[in-house]
């Protein structure tokens, strides 16, 4: 179909890219030769063409083969898919149990321990008299720290809580605190 | 690759072959049409997931234009999803209006290299648009081949290439020639400049 005085229109881009018929493409180049507007049409046409066709590919990247590959790769059947699914149950409670068993070991082990070291601490405590040991150990180098009473700081939390209900309740702070 | 994958049963290939005879082809389009790696890569997994669920439907012979069929309608479908999302209020006549997509930083930022120039131009045209044109100009397709690859008809394809056409040169108008550069690389007015 042509425009109104011959224009070729949308017909450039079939004479550009050669899908007119011979006899159409003739006619449109002898119009192209006489016509000004239809020869710039052509030739900007043409030029985007050959910019477009002229643009380096661009490469996939290499992992995308392996994907693709990746997607043939034939299933396992069911049966096998069941049991293996089985296999990985089992295997996960396994690990569970021995974590539980685990985790016991390490929660008993740690009561031992801290039951050891209340009687340790509760024996030194009875045995050291605490304010010459400490002056017997720092006397000679410095002074003794005066951050904390040594008593205070070898009593175990547990026993200062029974025995220090007094101690507690006259230091300062705490003191503006009920207040 | 095993001895049962590379047999090949009456002219239909190999997974294996597929992938390695086709998937740069396929990605290359992808990118072509979408415009950047990432999205390129999602549209290719997707166009062989396709093929490999409808590989029993298969005739030998017709995979490239399977595969351009494929990849064109995969692109197209989504690109229409996401602009119905995005300018659902605008209606169907301002499709071809409307930029495609809009353009990432990564494509503002253009390394002065022509290639980059081109292929932001090519990201802003519409789906419609870039399909007709990167089928003809890139992968070289006739009219007839993109009018079935699109399901559309001929006089379409050839609306669409030269419009879209159109739009590029004039995204590449600062290309033109001007003093100092003789060399022809986009007009800027409607008198052409002839090539020295």
């Amino acid at each position: 179909m042509r425009l109104l005085g011959g224009h070729l229109g949308a017909q450039v881009a079939a004479l550009v890219d050669g899908q007119l018929s011979v006899a159409d493409a003739d006619r449109a180049w002898a119009h192209v030769l006489r016509c000004r507007a239809c020869c710039g049409a052509v030739e900007r046409e043409t030029w985007v063409k050959n910019r477009l066709s002229l643009m380096s590919p661009t490469d996939p990247p290499p992992e995308l083969t392996g994907a693709l590959t990746g997607l043939g790769a034939p299933a396992e059947p069911l049966g096998d898919r069941v049991v293996s699914a089985w296999a990985t149950v089992g295997e996960l409670e396994r690990r569970h149990r021995s974590r539980r068993a685990g985790l016991v070991a390490v929660g008993a082990g740690s009561a031992s321990l801290a039951i050891i070291g209340i009687g340790a601490f509760g024996g030194l405590l009875e045995a050291t008299p605490p304010g010459p040991t400490e002056t017997a150990i720092h006397g000679s180098t410095r002074a003794p720290t005066p951050t904390a009473p040594p008593a205070e700081r070898l009593v175990p939390a547990e026993r200062r809580a029974g025995l220090g209900e007094a101690v507690a309740s006259t230091s300062p702070e705490d003191r503006r605190l009920r207040r | 690759m095993t001895t049962q994958q590379a047999v090949q049963r009456d002219g239909v290939p190999t997974w294996d072959e597929l992938v390695e005879r086709h998937s740069a082809r396929v990605y290359r389009l992808a990118y072509r049409l979408t415009g950047n790696r990432a999205d390129a890569e999602d549209l290719t997994q997707e166009v062989f997931v396709r093929v490999f669920r409808s590989l029993d439907t298969y005739t030998p012979g017709t995979l490239e234009g399977w595969l351009h069929r494929i990849t064109t309608n995969l692109f197209l479908d989504q690109a229409r999803r996401k602009a119905r999302i995005r300018f659902d209020a605008l209606g169907d006549e301002h499709e071809h209006r409307v930029p495609g997509r809009v353009l990432s930083p990564d494509h503002q930022v253009l390394d002065g290299s022509f290639d980059a120039d081109v292929e932001s131009a090519l990201a802003a045209l519409s789906p419609e648009f870039r399909a007709a044109v990167v089928l003809c100009d890139i992968e070289g397709l006739s009219y007839d081949e993109i009018a079935d690859v699109l399901g559309v008809k001929m006089g379409t394809v050839r609306s669409r290439i030269h419009r879209g056409r159109a739009l590029l040169r004039k995204a590449l108008a600062h290309r033109a020639p001007r003093p100092g550069r003789l060399r022809y690389s986009g007009p800027r007015d409607t008198v052409p400049t002839p090539v020295s």
